[in-house]
């Protein structure tokens, strides 16, 4: 097993606020955990959060990708339990977004034991459209074209050809400095990533739930529709769900206090 | 274009009616999103939004357009919050330019990666022969030396050096050397399996690592061909030139750990044994080679202590005429006075001194010094004719005949016809002609020159023909049974009858009995020396035997016969 302080480097987790409850805060695809930086002021008062960047995004060790191991979401739930593990974390609750609501899914019926509760932000078990029973949203289509825009997108063009430059003995430096800009991974990484969050489908797992899971669906979002939220809910038992008046797939940073009042309503019940 | 927090157009202008065929009022109050497609929906719900929260601004990222016609269109955005209305603002351009730029860096980068890749074989690749080089050799065997520890697999590692390379540089110039180098180098990778590795050490070494070596014995036969094919005739523009290698080859893993420059030190000690043993084979290393070279060593350091400290000395046996008892000659045989062993004879030292500057010292130190007991001798009224032995790796040294006449410029007085050279091994001559042309100099010296030993080599008679010579020894084996053995009576005959033939004279060694002396005469060889006459003797000893000899002991030994 990895030890604590090779777990916290792995994955940069941070510790804040103070509380009985732990709320380990898991970011979807595309950003890592600054994107909970709304949300945070309204939580820490009350509970103590766990925030971490998955291998590969953020201020993770992008050494300790393997394209192997994160080529499925199950290598990222691996990294959630492992957290959890070296820091001896239990009865924690899971806030996910989008894409980690099915990774904390993968994570607490592998060990349930380390697990209380699922928040679920805008989650969506499969993005593809499966008729004629499913509609995810898109079209395997749609995702190519999205791999190709990432390619087309990197910011990290110089992460890019740095390595070839340098030399790989200096590239994990180099690469670690570039991370500092946001939202600025390495494009293969990133790209497995998006591989694994868009062209999977794990509704089979919902029935398998462990736990009571808060799903909170926005009103308006391509990402994650209502009809994905009421797919869920019909499938997971134990779940419930929360139609937000608002728009769009990242709530806990565009209505960072309707999310955080749910959560609260979630952990008094 | 602007839009508000909840993603709706509130103002387009008329480039976007331009350039995407939606006019300002068809726009106000539709869903961004109704014009972009679903991946750009993904980038802007995963990058944009996140990038706007926390920057406030994002800049010229690549989405997908779809225009009023249901077209899909390239376009790049920068957008900016303005956070006083909650609005974004959002400018949109061509991707034209975005598009040049990634495919400039898409060249780039591999251009970039073909230079990196050129410069990485350029570190590690030899110029001339394209073979890895040194550098990129130690890393191999570094390498290999590590996945043996796991896999287990044995190796071999053969050190190659041409033989006569440097005569056709200095002969054809460097021009046809580095052809010759180059053709060399694709002999070595055309005889060799796929997955053997040759790299060019240096000059004209080259070391070659051969994989999965089952057994000493058939790295060896593949070697063996290897040499045969490098020792073939070959052409550089036309000029007929052909040269051929010496390899010393180790085997891996062995009893003790080795470092891997260990491995190559190992194969090139085994390749200069290949070079000494006479080129153009092969030679393989062994752990007892290195412990016998280490024990050669401190032999050799010995004996420079022991000249040092003039612990060698010239003993000298008299030759005699068996027929009228005169004594007209010594040999010069050499001794060593040592400390703790005592008295050793030439048997025990001389080997180890084959082909060394050590052993060329000493050679002249035999030289020098009979000489000086002649010239000593001769001022007492002693005239006798002295002879010294000389090795035939002595006699071939370039230096030699330079080295014997500063030696005997040292003497002007002696008459040089009273000193002899007695030349030993004849066998291992190697080339006849240069050891010719050297004996034929020192008899325009005056010099006398013997065969000595003769008839034991396999090339003794083409030597009789080839060697100017004036006196052959006749070897000790076949006088000490010529009494018993008819075989060795025959040979004794033939010899003398040759001698006769040729005009040479004749010494017989070996006389140990008044019988052989006598059986010696009558055959025709009157000359002999043998323990019957007198041991060897240190100088000192000689005046008072020689007294000796003359008042009594040649008339007691010989019966009176004496003619």
């Amino acid at each position: 097993m990895l030890t604590k302080e090779q777990v916290v480097a792995r994955n940069n987790v941070t510790i804040v606020g103070s509380g009985e409850k732990t709320l380990m805060l898991a970011h979807g695809f595309g950003c890592d955990q600054q994107m909970w930086r709304h949300l945070i002021p309204h939580l820490k008062e009350r509970y103590t959060l766990v925030l971490f960047d998955y291998v590969g995004s953020g201020q993770s060790q992008i050494s300790a990708f393997s394209e192997s191991r994160y080529r499925a979401l199950e290598g990222y739930a691996k990294d959630v339990t492992e957290i959890c593990q070296a820091l001896n974390l239990t009865q924690v609750h899971l806030i996910g977004h989008s894409v980690s609501g099915t990774i904390g899914l993968l994570a607490s019926i592998a060990h349930p034991e380390l697990f209380a509760s699922q928040v679920m932000i805008c989650p969506s078990p499969c993005f593809l459209n499966m008729p004629p029973d499913y509609y995810g949203g898109f079209e395997c289509a749609d995702i190519e074209e999205l791999l190709g825009l990432m390619d087309r997108n990197y910011i990290g063009w110089a992460n890019y050809l740095a390595p070839l430059v340098m030399g790989l003995e200096n590239s994990e430096l180099l690469t670690s400095e570039l991370s500092d800009s946001f939202c600025s991974t390495d494009p293969v990484v990133a790209k497995a990533f998006a591989k694994a969050t868009f062209f999977s489908d794990y509704r089979h797992l919902l029935p398998q739930a462990k736990h009571e899971a808060l799903l909170l669906q926005s009103q308006q979002d391509s990402l994650a529709s209502p009809d994905v939220g009421h797919y869920m809910h019909a499938h997971m038992p134990g779940s419930t769900l929360r139609l937000l008046a608002s728009e769009g797939h990242c709530l806990h940073m565009t209505h960072p206090e309707l999310v955080a009042q749910e959560i609260n309503t979630w952990l008094r019940d | 274009m602007v839009t508000d927090n909840k993603r709706h157009i509130v103002y387009s202008n008329r480039y976007i009616e331009e350039y995407f065929g939606y006019s300002p009022h068809e726009l106000v109050d539709a869903d961004l999103f109704s014009l972009l497609s679903k991946a750009s929906q993904i980038i802007y719900e995963a990058y944009i939004v996140p990038l706007i929260a926390r920057e406030g601004c994002c800049d010229e990222i690549r989405l997908t357009l779809v225009t009023s016609a249901e077209k899909l269109m390239p376009i790049v955005v920068s957008a900016r919050h303005d956070s006083v209305y909650d609005r974004i603002f959002w400018s949109i351009s061509s991707v034209s330019r975005s598009n040049q730029l990634f495919e400039k860096l898409t060249e780039t980068k591999s251009l970039l990666e073909q230079k990196v890749s050129l410069l990485r074989t350029l570190k590690d690749t030899d110029p001339l022969t394209g073979l890895p080089n040194r550098a990129a050799l130690t890393k191999y065997l570094d390498q290999e030396m590590l996945s043996r520890k796991r896999n287990g697999m044995a190796f071999a590692v053969a050190f190659v050096d041409l033989d006569g390379f440097k005569e056709i540089n200095d002969r054809h110039g460097h021009h046809v050397g580095d052809k010759t180098l180059q053709l060399m180098a694709e002999r070595l990778t055309g005889n060799l399996k796929s997955d053997d590795m040759v790299a060019r050490f240096g000059g004209d070494e080259f070391v070659i690592f051969l994989k999965d070596c089952f057994s000493a014995s058939l790295v060896e036969e593949s070697l063996t061909r290897l040499v045969s094919k490098l020792a073939e005739p070959f052409k550089v523009d036309t000029l007929p030139l052909n040269l051929s290698a010496s390899i010393g080859v180790t085997l891996y893993p062995q009893a003790k750990d080795v470092e891997p420059g260990q491995l190559i030190r190992q194969a090139d000690q085994a390749m200069y044994q290949a070079k000494l043993a006479g080129k153009n084979q092969v030679c393989l290393f062994n752990t007892d080679n290195e412990v016998v070279q280490k024990e050669k060593h401190s032999e050799l350091l010995a004996i420079r202590a022991a000249m040092e400290f003039g612990q060698f000395e010239l003993y000298y046996q008299p030759k005699i005429n068996m027929r009228t008892g005169k004594v007209f000659g010594v040999e010069a045989l050499i001794r060593w006075n040592h400390p703790v062993e005592g008295l050793k004879g030439p048997a025990t030292f001389l080997p180890v001194l084959s082909n060394t500057p050590t052993g060329l010292a000493l050679g002249r130190w035999v030289i020098t010094t009979a000489l000086c007991q002649q010239q000593i001798w001769l001022q007492k009224g002693l005239k006798l004719q002295v002879s010294v032995n000389i090795d035939g790796y002595h006699l071939q040294h370039p230096q030699f005949l330079r080295d014997l006449s500063a030696i005997l410029s040292d003497f002007p007085n002696l008459p040089k016809q009273l000193f002899e050279i007695e030349v030993l091994e004849t066998s291992t001559i190697e080339d006849v002609s240069h050891v010719s042309s050297v004996l034929n100099a020192c008899r325009l010296m005056g010099i006398r020159i013997s065969l000595d030993d003769f008839g034991t080599g396999y090339s003794s008679l083409s030597h009789l023909r080839d060697l100017p010579v004036d006196t052959l020894k006749i070897d000790r084996s076949f006088v000490k049974n010529m009494l018993t053995s008819n075989n060795d009576l025959a040979i004794l005959k033939g010899v003398i009858g040759f001698a006769h033939a040729f005009g040479y004279g004749l010494v017989a060694e070996g006389v140990e009995t008044l019988q052989h002396s006598q059986r010696l005469v009558e055959l025709g060889c009157e000359c002999g020396q043998g323990i019957y006459i007198a041991k060897p003797m240190p100088a000192r000893a000689f005046p008072t035997w020689i007294d000796e000899w003359y008042q009594q002991a040649c008339q007691e030994k010989y019966k009176n016969s004496f003619v």
